[in-house]
């Protein structure tokens, strides 16, 4: 049913290119749709229709569904050539379904609109996770789909949602349909042209950062579009269910959110240091400039984003640290980003906070509470045994990058950028740059942290264990 | 068409249609190169065969201008201008035709050499009526230069021209890789069908034939009960039904 879904979008991509004059990804596309319909319906034929899901399988059709986009994704883009070799298509699908937004083209201009869509198209996909579509699709009802929620959200942000999960999958379809669109406008009102304003509107949304331009952003040098995009980016990092409490006036809304507040928080205190730090080293020549330099950058890395209007490689080393520190944290749980997920920050923050009260005060009982709801041990464990498996998947991330031959700040950064879906890091994949003068292996080694980030780390290891199988 | 039979048929269509697909993929493909390797050689024939008519010309000229102005054969004088207009035609059928702006600099210059050729040749053919004159040494020393500089300036221009042709090799060379890579993935994917064909018949059409065969045979031999799984809604699941029925039948007979 995915891939059913994928076939629509690489045929609607074949009719840009069609539009455009027949370019020269009309037939990649075109037959990439066809054969992809082919490998989607046939399981269908054999397949009985079921309204029980278990974990494992749940686990299986997430991890399953991500994998074989990511492959039929390539398609377009084997068949078209140019830069597209059979490890950079890899890396490429990889990093549009993931949401992470790196990319391995030198000249992304050269591509055709059909495939500049395409690639939009497996972001925007991504960003609204391949099992959504699933979750619609599937004409069962009942448990299955919380089976496969359970994988696909994390479960801090299905904490947040008091409805049942068809109804969840609606409210999230709809904000992410409205955001495209109410960017897309935004962004044609800036300046640009329709297909730029939707593409970059695709990207903002899904929270990935690919662009149709080689130097991003940057290319179109608009105070205008640059703040469209930071709302865009900004909102885009927010829990999709309060945004819809928000737009439907209900009471558990962004403004009450504490994990919203810390993250705006943490989005303003990050820019205005980052932009003290650049105008105090004179990197541009006035307080307001290294602001909106500063913001845009801020947000675009926190949201994992990746979009950029400046090499972030010649910026301060606090500058840098503070941009790597907001790859790591990223955005809201329930939201398109990746990375540890601000949410999880919070917590260890007030759980640092009570172990400093009870050393202080051995006898009182102190609880961890969210938006005034306390949280239950086992919730707070599973935040810690996350975060720091996190840091172990960026550290083994280094390791294999250094390994490989990366340096010490190109490896370290593009583990962390590609374990947070960031896309963009420092060294030889700063934001001005790509991927594509990498090895081979040290790109097959990051689009495996890519997925292991947009699943959460545990969903992908998991189908690793024998045991589980039994 | 129901159950296993459309299973089975939609199968095997669509393995059938996988081969037509990549089977049509590879003519297009090929038909696509066959037009790209016509165009190269073609250039390349034309190339060659402007160059000729080039070589030919000078060579014409040559002979005339030998027997005029060196043995003083006057019915050599017409074959002099004759031969040079039909070199400076073929200079100009090669220029049209080559359409190569990187060649026109060598067009240019072989142009040049061929002007003050014409010149010199005019001026040799009113000076020969002068008994002083020495067409041997003219010929060494005005006409052979500029004859070397044409046969070269025409070299050149072949070699210009060939040497355009070598990028659209190359790009030949990229385009047979690209025109096999759809023809390699619709072959992998009709792997893909395969091997998911055989497992679904396996799954739902085999195993509970075999699960059937033995739980019967057991209920025959042993009277042990009979417990088979039919998951799909097909003609499996109805005789799994009908064998159960059979079963309740003969249990009530007796």
């Amino acid at each position: 049913m995915v891939l059913s879904v994928l076939a629509a979008f690489m045929l609607l991509s074949a009719g840009i290119s069609y539009l455009s004059n027949m370019d020269t990804g009309y037939y990649p596309l075109l037959m990439s749709s066809l054969l992809t319909l082919l490998l989607g319906c046939f399981p269908m034929i054999f397949v009985p229709r079921t309204d029980r899901i278990s974990t494992k399988e749940g686990y299986c059709i997430v991890v399953g569904a991500w994998i074989v986009s990511s492959i039929v994704g390539m398609f377009p883009y084997l068949m078209w050539g140019g830069e597209f070799s059979p490890m950079n298509a890899w890396f490429e699908s990889v990093s549009g379904f993931t949401t992470t937004g790196a990319s391995i083209l030198d000249n992304v201009e050269a591509l055709p609109r059909g495939l500049h869509f395409w690639r939009m198209a497996t972001c925007w996909v991504g960003g609204i996770g391949v099992v959504m579509f699933t979750l619609v699709i599937l004409p069962s009802i009942g448990k299955s789909k919380m089976m496969l929620s359970n994988v696909e959200l994390s479960s801090l942000a299905k904490d947040n949602f008091n409805y049942r999960t068809q109804t969840i999958v609606k409210i999230i379809l709809s904000v992410y349909i409205g955001l495209t669109a109410v960017t897309t406008l935004l962004l044609k009102l800036g300046g640009m042209c329709w297909f730029d304003a939707l593409c970059y509107a695709m990207s903002t949304c899904s929270t990935c950062g690919f662009g149709t331009k080689n130097t991003s952003v940057a290319f179109f040098d608009s105070a205008v579009i640059e703040s469209v995009l930071i709302v865009g980016m900004a909102v885009a990092g927010i829990h999709f269910g309060l945004i819809y409490a928000t737009v439907t006036r209900k009471q558990n809304n962004i403004f009450r959110s504490e994990v919203t507040r810390f993250y705006l928080w943490t989005i303003a205190i990050a820019a205005i240091l980052i932009a003290l730090s650049l105008r105090k080293a004179d990197v541009y020549p006035s307080t307001l400039t290294s602001l909106r330099y500063a913001l845009f950058q801020t947000v675009s890395c926190i949201t994992t984003t990746g979009f950029a209007i400046a090499d972030c490689n010649t910026w301060t080393s606090f500058a840098m640290l503070i941009l790597i520190f907001c790859s790591i944290v990223c955005a809201c749980a329930g939201s398109t980003s990746g990375g540890l997920k601000i949410d999880r920050l919070l917590l260890a923050v007030k759980m640092m906070r009570n172990r400093l009260r009870m050393q202080q005060h051995p006898n009182a009982i102190f609880r961890t509470k969210v938006d005034g709801i306390p949280q239950d041990k086992d919730m707070l464990n599973t935040v810690m045994v996350y975060t720091v498996a996190f840091m172990m998947l960026i550290l083994a991330g280094t390791f294999t990058n250094t390994l490989l031959g990366a340096d010490l700040m190109t490896g370290f950064s593009s583990a962390v950028a590609c374990a947070g879906n960031v896309g963009p890091g420092f060294g030889e994949v700063g934001s001005m740059d790509n991927y594509a003068a990498l090895p081979s292996a040290m790109k097959l080694n990051l689009t495996f942290l890519m997925l292991l980030g947009r699943l959460e780390i545990f969903g992908l290891i998991q189908l690793f264990f024998i045991r589980w199988w039994r | 068409m129901t159950g296993i039979r459309k299973r089975v048929t939609i199968g095997f269509l669509s393995i059938v249609a996988l081969l037509f697909f990549s089977g049509l993929v590879s003519l297009f493909e090929l038909s696509h190169m066959s037009v790209d390797i016509e165009a190269i050689l073609g250039s390349s024939r034309r190339s060659i065969e402007m160059s000729k008519n080039m070589l030919s010309a000078i060579h014409a000229n040559d002979r005339a201008v030998v027997n005029y102005a060196v043995f003083r054969d006057s019915i050599y004088a017409d074959s002099c201008r004759g031969s040079m207009e039909r070199f400076n035609l073929t200079i100009r059928q090669a220029r049209s035709e080559s359409g190569k702006s990187s060649a026109d600099a060598l067009f240019d210059s072989l142009g040049l050499f061929s002007d003050r050729m014409e010149q010199a040749i005019e001026e040799m053919l009113t000076k020969e009526s002068n008994a002083a004159f020495d067409g041997r040494k003219w010929y060494d020393a005005n006409y052979l230069p500029l004859y070397n500089d044409i046969t070269d300036g025409i070299t050149d221009v072949m070699s210009s021209v060939q040497g355009s042709l070598t990028p659209r090799a190359e790009q030949l060379n990229l385009n047979a890789y690209r025109s096999v890579t759809p023809v390699f993935i619709s072959l992998l994917v009709m792997i893909a069908i395969l091997l998911m064909f055989y497992y679904f018949i396996m799954i739902y059409t085999v195993k509970p034939i075999i699960e059937m065969n033995r739980s019967l045979g057991d209920w025959l031999r042993y009277k042990l009960p009979f417990d088979v799984k039919a998951e799909c809604r097909d003609e499996m699941h109805e005789l799994k039904e009908k064998i159960e029925s059979v079963m309740v039948g003969a249990k009530t007979t007796k």
